[in-house]
C-alpha cells in the first residue's frame, strides 16, 4: 500500500495500490503539528488497503493544500 | 484513467528534464512497468495487521552517514532518534515534527486505538530521489522483504515525502 503525491510517476511504476494526497513535498501528511491531519490521512490509507480495489488503482484522497507551495513545488519554483 | 483532477500531470516530465539537465544523469528516465503488482489481500483484520512502514523521507540515524541516492535500504527501530537527509525536500521543516512524511508516532497511536494490530518493530527507510532506480530493486527491495517478512508483518505502508 502506498501513499503518492505524484499519480502521474504512479502510473508509470504501477504499485498495486495508491493512495493519492495532494500535499506538498516533504508535508505528506499534513502541516508541522497537525495530529489529527496525520492520523486521517494514515487511517484513509489503511482502509484503503481493505476495499477490492483492482490492481494499479489510485484512490483519491480529499485533502487539499491551502496555499500555492505545491503548486510551485510542482513547477520545480519552490522546495 | 481514475475520475479525479491531478494537478500533476506535467511533473513527469518536468523532473524527468530536471533530473537529465540540472543534476546531470543525462540518461535518466523512470523505471516503467507494464502491470500494476499483484494485489494481495490482508490474511488477518486491520485490528490485528501488523503493520511495517517503509519510507523514502531519507531517515537515519543521526549518527550515521546519510543514505544518498545509490538505492540503499536503512532498518531503523521505530524508536530510535533519526535524522532526515535528502535534497528533494525541506528536512528541517519536517524534523520539527517528524509524523510530516516518517509517522511512526501516528502508526502507535493507530495501534493503540485499535486500528491496527501492531506496528513492525523496524522502519525501512530508504531516499526518494535515487536517479538510477535499478539501485532500489537491487539495494533496497530485498532488504526490505527479508526483514518484513522476519517480522511477519501483514501489510507495508510506503509514506513518501
Amino acid at each position: 500500500m502506498s501513499i503518492t503525491q505524484v499519480p502521474t510517476i504512479t502510473r508509470i511504476s504501477k504499485p498495486s495500490l495508491a493512495c493519492f494526497v495532494a500535499h506538498p513535498f516533504g508535508l505528506t501528511l499534513g502541516d508541522v503539528g497537525d495530529r489529527s491531519l496525520h492520523q486521517t490521512i494514515v487511517r484513509q490509507a489503511l482502509e484503503t488497503a481493505t476495499e477490492p480495489h483492482p490492481p494499479g488503482s489510485i484512490v483519491p484522497l480529499d485533502h487539499r493544500w491551502p496555499d500555492d507551495l505545491r503548486a510551485r513545488q510542482l513547477r520545480k519554483q519552490a522546495h | 484513467m481514475e475520475d479525479f483532477a491531478d494537478d500533476s500531470a506535467d511533473f513527469a516530465e518536468i523532473e524527468r528534464r530536471f533530473v537529465r539537465e540540472v543534476v546531470g544523469v543525462a540518461d535518466f528516465e523512470w523505471v516503467a512497468f507494464d502491470d500494476p503488482s499483484a494485489r494481495t489481500p490482508l490474511a488477518v483484520p486491520l485490528s490485528e495487521a501488523i503493520v511495517t512502514l517503509v519510507s523514502t523521507a531519507g531517515a537515519h540515524r543521526p549518527d550515521d552517514r546519510p543514505l544518498g541516492a545509490g538505492g540503499a535500504a536503512a532498518l531503523l527501530p521505530a524508536d530510535a532518534e533519526v535524522q532526515l537527509s535528502h535534497v528533494g525536500y525541506d528536512t528541517d521543516r519536517a524534523m520539527e515534527d517528524l509524523d510530516v512524511v516518517y509517522p511512526v508516532r501516528t502508526l502507535q497511536r493507530l495501534a493503540e486505538e485499535g486500528l491496527i494490530g501492531a506496528l513492525a518493530p523496524t522502519v525501512v527507510s530508504t531516499m526518494g530521489f535515487v536517479p538510477e532506480g535499478r539501485r532500489l530493486f537491487e539495494r533496497a527491495v530485498p532488504t526490505a522483504v527479508e526483514r518484513i517478512h522476519d517480522e511477519q508483518a501483514h501489510l507495508a505502508l510506503l509514506v513518501p515525502a
